[in-house]
């Protein structure tokens, strides 16, 4: 296993440590962030918004490699603002009592996979622009990269989930 | 492999939290104490299977009563007890001798843990992070042969172990299972399972917390 997949499985464990200690009635909120962060991204990219910004960029003499780091550099730092201010700025919380440990810990990793996960897939999808990632890859990179969250989700399935996840909380 | 970074995973989950909740100041010494205890194990392992040895070796002088007669100057019956003894840790159980010395400094920690009285710091979760990384780099090559589970350590572990054919058969069925997982109809079912998963997550857990909210105002 390379150190690229270390890297980001520990960036996930590294969130359900982080889950643990907050507790996951805040956890929630940063999900709800994520889920409708990555429906923006997702949204924007595979309907006719991408395309007519990707016409645009070909008319402006920008390749189509180039076009694709583009959209994901601007994805993963889309991602990377919306977790800042999910857990350094105000942020929504889900009402609950209790602490449940093991709860906390599975939001928390959930919020790992959806946060990590993604930057995987946009960095591989650009063939990992500014860092020195060669391409052989193991059987384990092969496999997680075709289960990484924008991979097997559509734009959809974040824009329902989190819709209903606040339906679910304002309805008592 | 996959077995390492769960470990990995998991210990520095475990002393992330264990770092936030007893603070910067625990969570340093600690950190302290393991970096001295991993250097020991990494540059002088020899020094430590013989000073274990060492002790082990007196400590049995004296239960067999090799003491008594070396005070009464009797050098041969001390040579006798002596060459009865066998030393403790020999090459074949030599990783014994410095998972001991390890978990001894993870025990001194957990001992300062007990006494010291600090407030809960994110700073702490850093440190504990940082020591659970390290606790996993130091125990997984001595409990295991593949030489692919050796983690980097910058500083502290320069020079990278040479991955060798021991490494390549231990990989090969994890490689087989991955491969296996990496087929579309697999990759479709494990997508399915993820998805169905997370959904029964979210909104089970945003239910039961919105209800046991509403009782506690009821």
């Amino acid at each position: 296993m390379g150190p690229v997949e270390v890297v980001f499985l520990v960036v996930i464990a590294i969130f359900g440590a982080i889950g643990v200690v907050r507790g996951w009635q805040r956890e929630l909120g940063v999900t709800t962030m994520l889920l409708l962060a990555l429906f923006m991204i997702e949204f924007v990219l595979t309907t006719a918004i991408g395309t007519r910004v990707e016409s645009f960029l070909s008319g402006a003499n920008v390749s189509d490699a180039q076009i694709v780091t583009l959209q994901s550099m601007a994805a993963v730092g889309l991602l990377l603002l919306v977790t800042f201010i999910s857990y350094q700025g105000l942020g929504l919380v889900y009402p609950g009592t209790g602490k449940s440990s093991f709860l906390s810990l599975m939001i928390g990793l959930l919020n790992g996979y959806l946060f990590a996960g993604s930057i995987w897939y946009y960095l591989d999808r650009a063939n990992w622009p500014l860092v020195n990632v060669t391409p052989e890859f193991t059987s384990f990179y092969k496999f997680f990269v075709q289960i990484l969250p924008p991979e097997i989700f559509g734009w959809q399935f974040f824009i329902l989930l989190a819709v209903a996840m606040l339906i679910i909380r304002v309805i008592r | 492999m996959f077995a390492a970074i769960l470990l990995l995973a998991t210990t520095m989950a475990i002393f992330g939290v264990l770092g936030y909740l007893k603070g910067p100041k625990w969570a340093f010494i600690s950190l302290l104490i393991l970096s001295v205890a991993f250097v020991l194990v990494e540059y002088r392992p020899d020094t430590i299977v013989l000073a274990l040895n060492g002790i082990y070796t007196g400590v049995m002088l004296v239960l067999n009563g090799g003491l008594g007669a070396l005070a009464s100057g009797d050098f041969e019956a001390v040579q006798e007890v002596y060459s009865e003894i066998d030393p403790l840790f020999t090459d074949q159980n030599e990783n014994l001798a410095l998972l001991l010395v390890i978990f001894s400094a993870v025990a001194l920690g957990l001992i300062l843990a007990a006494v010291m009285k600090s407030k809960p710091a994110v700073f702490g979760m850093i440190w504990g992070l940082a020591y659970g990384y390290l606790l996993s780099a130091a125990v997984l090559p001595l409990i295991s042969s593949n030489p692919a589970a050796t983690i980097p350590v910058p500083l502290l572990r320069p020079n990278e172990r040479e991955a060798g054919a021991a490494a390549a058969q231990a990989s090969s069925g994890l490689n087989q299972l991955f491969t296996t997982l990496a087929e579309p109809q697999n990759v479709q079912i494990i997508a399915s399972i993820i998805g169905i998963f997370i959904i029964v997550l979210l909104l089970l857990t945003v239910r039961s917390g919105v209800k046991s909210g509403a009782k506690k105002k009821g």
